[in-house]
Formats: C-alpha cells, sequence, structure tokens
C-alpha cells in the first residue's frame, strides 16, 4: 500500500556512569503514510542496550496505549513526545561501551466514512542503532575524597621531609 | 622561605584543591554543555526555512511569554480529523520549538471526537484543555468554556499586541465563535466562547474537463443543473452525474439546506432562546421536491454516501458533479488520491428564486473551564490561529484552508495564490463568505437525535414519498422530544 515515514528524534547522552540510570528523550514523528492510510494506531518504540559482547544489559518499551503516553490517532504530522524515559542497564555484564538500538512498530489503518477503522495493517518492525555509549567507572565521592586525602597526605609528608632536608643543609 | 608553619596550610590547600578538582573534573566529562541557539536557527536545524517575518516576530514574542507559564505546561488540544486540523498538526512544531510548551494534540474522526470530549468533560475531567467544536453542536459544550473575552483579560500578559477579535472573518465570529450565534453580522450580545479554527462551506465541485470538450458552461440555476443531469448521465459507461450523501443524518441535512435557502425558507428559527423547527413552508417543499428530483441522475449508492463518499466519487472520476464541502478541493489535484487531477472546477452553487446559497458549518476552539494549563493552552490558540499560521494553513497543498483571519487575504503571496486554478476553491468560499449567502443550521441541543429525525424522513422522501407529507411528520417529531432550548 506503499510507504510510510516515521521519524524518531533520540536525544542521548555520550556517557554513563556505570551504577547509574541512563536517562533518554524522545520524540517520534509520523511524517508520512500512504495515501490510502489514514492514521497510525498503535505504535510501540522499543530500546534494547547492548554490551560490547552483544548481551542484552537492558529493553524497555513504551506505546501509545499507555496512559502516560496516550493518544489514539496518529495521523500524519504527529509529534509524539518528548518523552523522557530511564533504564537501568545490568551493569553486571562487563562492558566499556553499550550500543543503543531502536524497534519501531506500528498498526495502520484505513477507515470508513464513519471513522471506524476497517483495515489495519502492520508493517515490518524495524530496528536501527542509534549510538553508542560509554560506560564510565567513576570513582564516587568517598572514594575520591579517600585517594585525594591520600595523595595530598604523601606530598604533604615529601614536601615537609624536602623542607627539613632543606634548612639542615643551611 | 617557605618555612615549616606556612608549609602546612599550604600544602592542605593544594590538597583539598586537588581531590575537589579532580571530582569535578570527572563530573564534567559527564555533563553536556548549554548551547545558545537564536529561535531561527532552532527553527532552520528543524527544517522550517523561509518563514516570514510577520511570523517570526510572533515566534519570538511567543518563546519570551512562554516563559512566564510555569505550572501547567502540557495542554491536550482535542481537534477533529479534518484537513485543518491535520495542517496545523503539520507545523505545530513550530510552537513547541518557540515555547517549550509540549503541547499535545488529541485528533479523532468527528464521532469520537464528541463523544470523547464530552464525556470527559462532562464528569469534570480536566483531560482537554482546549477542545473544536461544530458551530451546530455549542450548545453541548457552552457551559464547560471559558469566554474569550474573559481569558484576555485574565492573560493581559500573554495576549499578543496585535491579537484583535475583529480580525476574524465576520461571519465566521458571529455564526461559530459567539454564542448564542449573532445571525446578522451587526447584532449585539452573546460572548465568544470559541475563536474560529475552520470554515467548511459547500460549494459546486464540476468537471471542467467535461464542460469544456461540450463547449458548454457550467449551470448557473437548479434548473439548468437538472438539465445538465439528465445530459450528462451515463450509467452504461459506469460515470453518474452526481451523487448525493443520503446515507449519513448530518450529510443529508446540510446538503438539502443549499437549496432550502435558495428558495427562501429555513429548517429553523433562532427565537428568543428556543429554536423553533419551520421546515414545512411551501419553500421549504419546494426545495426538497427539486432535490429529490435529481435522484433518477445520482449514483444509487447515494443511499449510502455521505460526504466523504461523494468526494471519493468525484476524484476517482466517477460523477460529474458534487455539492461538496471545500474541504474536499485538495485531494481532487491530488496525484496520489485522484484520476481527475486539474480536471475539476469550483463555483458557487446553482441558484434558486431567491439566489445562491452555500451551507456554512464552521468550527472553532474553546479554552475549557477547568483546565490547568489555560495559559499555555491560550498561548497554542493564540498561535493556531495567528496570522502567519493562517497563511501557512491557506497555502499547504494537502489542506487549502479557507483563511478565518481577514488579515491573511492582504498577504501577497496569499493575493498571488488565489489567482491560481489549484486555489480556486479558497476563491469561491471567499467570495460566498464576503457576500454573506450562507446557509447555516442553529446549535441545536440534542443534535444528534434531531438529526436521526430528519434524516429518517429526508431519506424517506428521497425513496419517493410525499416530501410535504415527510416534512410535516418531521416537524412533529422533532416537537415531540420538546423545546429545543439553548
Amino acid at each position: 500500500m506503499g510507504t510510510s515515514k516515521y521519524r524518531l528524534v533520540i536525544d542521548l547522552p555520550r556517557e554513563v556512569v556505570v551504577g547509574g540510570e541512563l536517562k533518554i528523550s524522545f520524540t517520534l514523528y509520523l511524517d508520512e503514510l500512504p495515501p490510502l492510510k489514514h492514521y497510525s494506531g498503535y505504535v510501540s518504540v522499543t530500546f534494547t542496550l547492548l554490551s560490547e559482547d552483544g548481551r542484552t544489559m537492558a529493553r524497555k518499551t513504551v506505546n501509545n496505549h499507555i496512559q502516560d503516553y496516550k493518544v489514539d490517532y496518529m495521523y500524519p504530522g504527529h509529534r509524539w513526545g518528548p518523552y523522557t524515559i530511564t533504564i537501568n542497564p545490568d551493569y553486571s555484564i562487563s562492558s566499556s561501551r553499550a550500543q543503543l538500538y531502536v524497534t519501531l512498530e506500528s498498526e495502520e489503518y484505513v477507515e470508513d466514512p464513519l471513522g471506524i477503522p476497517v483495515i489495519a495493517t502492520r508493517p515490518n518492525p524495524t530496528t536501527v542503532p542509534v549510538g553508542e555509549i560509554v560506560l564510565v567507572q567513576v570513582f564516587p565521592l568517598f572514594e575520591t575524597v579517600a585517594l585525594g586525602l591520600s595523595v595530598a597526605v604523601a606530598v604533604s609528608i615529601l614536601m615537609y621531609w624536602r623542607i627539613k632536608v632543606r634548612k639542615r643543609t643551611v | 622561605m617557605i618555612t615549616r608553619r606556612k608549609a602546612v596550610p599550604l600544602i592542605a590547600g593544594a590538597a583539598a584543591a586537588a581531590v575537589l578538582g579532580s571530582y569535578g573534573l570527572l563530573m564534567a566529562r559527564n555533563s553536556s554543555g548549554i548551547q545558545s541557539r537564536s529561535l531561527r536557527e532552532v527553527l532552520e536545524e528543524a527544517g522550517r526555512t523561509g518563514l516570514s517575518d510577520r511570523y517570526l516576530e510572533f515566534l519570538e514574542w511567543l518563546a519570551e511569554v512562554s516563559k512566564k507559564v510555569g505550572e501547567g505546561r502540557e495542554p491536550t488540544i482535542a481537534l477533529m480529523s479534518e484537513s485543518t486540523a491535520l495542517a496545523t498538526q503539520r507545523i505545530e512544531r513550530d510552537f513547541y520549538l518557540a515555547t517549550g510548551i509540549n503541547s499535545k494534540l488529541d485528533i479523532s474522526p468527528y464521532p469520537v471526537h464528541v463523544s470523547k470530549t464530552l464525556s470527559s468533560l462532562g464528569v469534570g475531567a480536566s483531560i482537554h484543555d482546549a477542545v473544536a467544536v461544530e458551530s451546530f453542536d455549542i450548545t453541548l459544550y457552552s457551559r464547560f468554556f471559558t469566554p474569550i473575552e474573559e481569558v484576555m483579560e485574565k492573560f493581559r500578559d500573554l495576549t499578543y499586541g496585535r491579537f484583535n477579535l475583529q480580525d476574524f472573518n465576520p461571519l465566521a465570529l458571529n455564526l461559530v465563535g459567539v454564542y448564542p450565534p449573532r445571525e446578522k453580522v451587526d447584532t449585539a450580545g452573546g460572548t465568544v466562547l470559541l475563536l474560529p479554527f475552520s470554515s467548511p462551506t459547500m460549494i459546486h465541485f464540476y468537471r471542467r474537463d467535461v464542460y469544456e470538450q461540450a463547449g458548454m458552461n457550467p449551470p448557473e440555476d437548479w434548473e439548468q443543473y437538472i438539465e445538465d443531469l439528465k445530459m450528462l448521465n451515463k450509467p452504461g459507461e459506469g460515470v453518474f452525474a452526481t451523487a448525493m450523501q443520503v446515507g449519513s443524518d448530518v450529510g443529508i441535512v446540510t446538503e438539502l439546506n443549499n437549496f432550502v435557502y435558495s428558495f427562501g425558507g429555513r429548517l429553523f428559527e433562532l427565537g428568543d432562546g428556543v429554536i423553533e423547527p419551520v421546515m414545512d413552508s411551501d419553500e421549504v417543499v419546494e426545495a426538497l421536491r427539486v432535490y429529490t428530483a435529481i435522484r433518477p441522475y445520482a449514483d444509487p449508492a447515494s443511499i449510502s454516501y455521505d460526504w466523504d463518499t461523494v468526494a471519493t466519487a468525484m476524484r476517482r472520476g466517477r460523477i460529474i458533479h458534487a455539492i461538496l464541502w471545500q474541504d474536499f478541493a485538495w485531494m481532487m489535484d491530488d496525484p496520489a488520491r485522484s484520476m481527475v487531477v486539474n480536471k475539476v472546477a469550483y463555483k458557487k452553487n446553482p441558484a434558486g428564486p431567491m439566489g445562491s446559497f452555500h451551507q456554512f458549518v464552521g468550527d472553532g476552539v474553546g479554552l475549557v473551564k477547568n483546565s490547568k494549563n489555560l495559559s499555555a493552552a491560550w498561548l497554542w490558540l493564540q498561535w493556531a490561529t495567528e496570522v502567519g499560521t493562517r497563511i501557512m494553513l491557506t497555502l499547504d497543498e494537502k489542506s487549502k484552508v479557507v483563511p478565518v483571519r481577514m488579515s491573511v487575504l492582504t498577504d501577497p503571496s496569499i493575493q498571488s495564490a488565489l489567482n491560481r486554478h489549484e486555489f480556486g476553491s479558497v476563491q469561491v468560499v471567499k467570495e460566498v463568505l464576503d457576500s454573506g449567502q450562507v446557509a447555516y443550521i442553529p446549535p441545536l441541543p440534542r443534535a444528534n437525535q434531531v438529526f436521526f429525525i430528519m434524516g429518517k424522513y429526508l431519506r424517506s422522501a428521497w425513496a419517493g414519498s410525499d416530501p410535504r407529507k415527510a416534512l410535516k411528520e418531521m416537524k412533529r417529531e422533532i416537537e415531540s422530544i420538546g423545546p429545543l432550548l439553548y
């Protein structure tokens, strides 16, 4: 029946701290439907985070039937979003970077003159890579302070020792 | 010289700086930089180029004042899935990019829209902040809306300096915006409950190529119209002279109303707080006789047709004539939908004894009283009806929206477009609205019930029963449901 065009705009952090949440903002635009189709009645967007060796670190799906994302009809031109979702990756899977993929599924309808949907079509789901996220090992505040202090103590001892040595030389 | 006493605080300070510095450095890596870009750049990045200075000036104003909207930045706007709403949606990202207000457009087919919005408003749920309403349905919605004048007063600092109610088409404002409606432009009274959003008007669609080949002019009155239908009806070749909206209650009533006004009749009269059914007059009887005389030359499937299906018959080249809503004109020249591209022309409806009249059912958007996003919805509504926005909607090839703001017509790009064949339908409606030659149905309480009764009797007349008897019985049954108070 023709080609549909959806455009997904995603705001993705370049890095995420290991142990932290990953926040992704997205907006889906339905740019075009084939002439015979009236609207999209169901869209689902699935975010999948894969480790370097291809294991699934996280997966989250939202669709337009969920209350917070609800909209009944998406006619061409519709902007669905922006929405921000939070993903908690499984950090027990060791990886220094992760690849985010997104899968879009939809049901598109032709309606009769009274607006009753009569033909539903389900185009093949499409999965595309979105981008890479670096997983950063950050020292938490306590460890950072402890490390900094131990370095400071070591430097103090060193400087104190050098001052003492210089005095003795003088 | 560094003494031991001086060295200790220096070393401690350096250590603290090192600690904080290292932590800050690590955190900075995880935060993105803030970029400052102008609104024009933001719009250009989104592919919105070539916008007029006036429109950009308005968007810049929006960008500035929208900062004052604290709470309630997610207004939900309920619209009907008709060409104006869909065209508005196609450029709605401008509003979002300028304001950051995450407006949600809830667009549904008319029956779903009415049932969804009335059910939520009726129980006091503040789901929708602004709702589109057909002019004949306003009685059902009036108690839920805040008058626009009150909103303008309440949100003076959020009202654009160039926003002016007087700039709306007077006919659209008086019949759609004002409640109770003012049937005469110079009448006083009523408050503005809706801002006119679209001006659906029925005009005459006909196959220009057929008339050019035959060396004929299109019909000027109903008598000529029926003569032409007789000549052009060729069912054996798969072409009917016309198709009618007999399958839909609203369709058959609005289609007939073009005839009724042209014969000097009225279906209803707007009294003081009550709408009187007056459809049993001689003028309406005569109008219905002429309307039903078309039946032998119409696609027999008209018994199941509404406006959509008549438009489909026209764009597939199965009929030569249609009295149809201008909103469908864009489809006729869309190669993806039409088999008659550049073959359809538009004109005023054929005339009756009182002249040529055109059914007008404008719709408008009202602001919901108990809205939690009222100020954001008010900004959205100003954007949707702003002159710059309306110029783009008129020029949109997939809608060709008739301007509801008078200033749109003074824009050079619009003046130039109106001289082109592709915008012929807009030009016809403009002339109709300028002349005031509109047929109109007042805002009916229990509209669904009344239209159902009317549809039943009109179909019976169309099928062959006596028009006078059908109209008398129709009136009696409408009266039996009680006074139509508004």
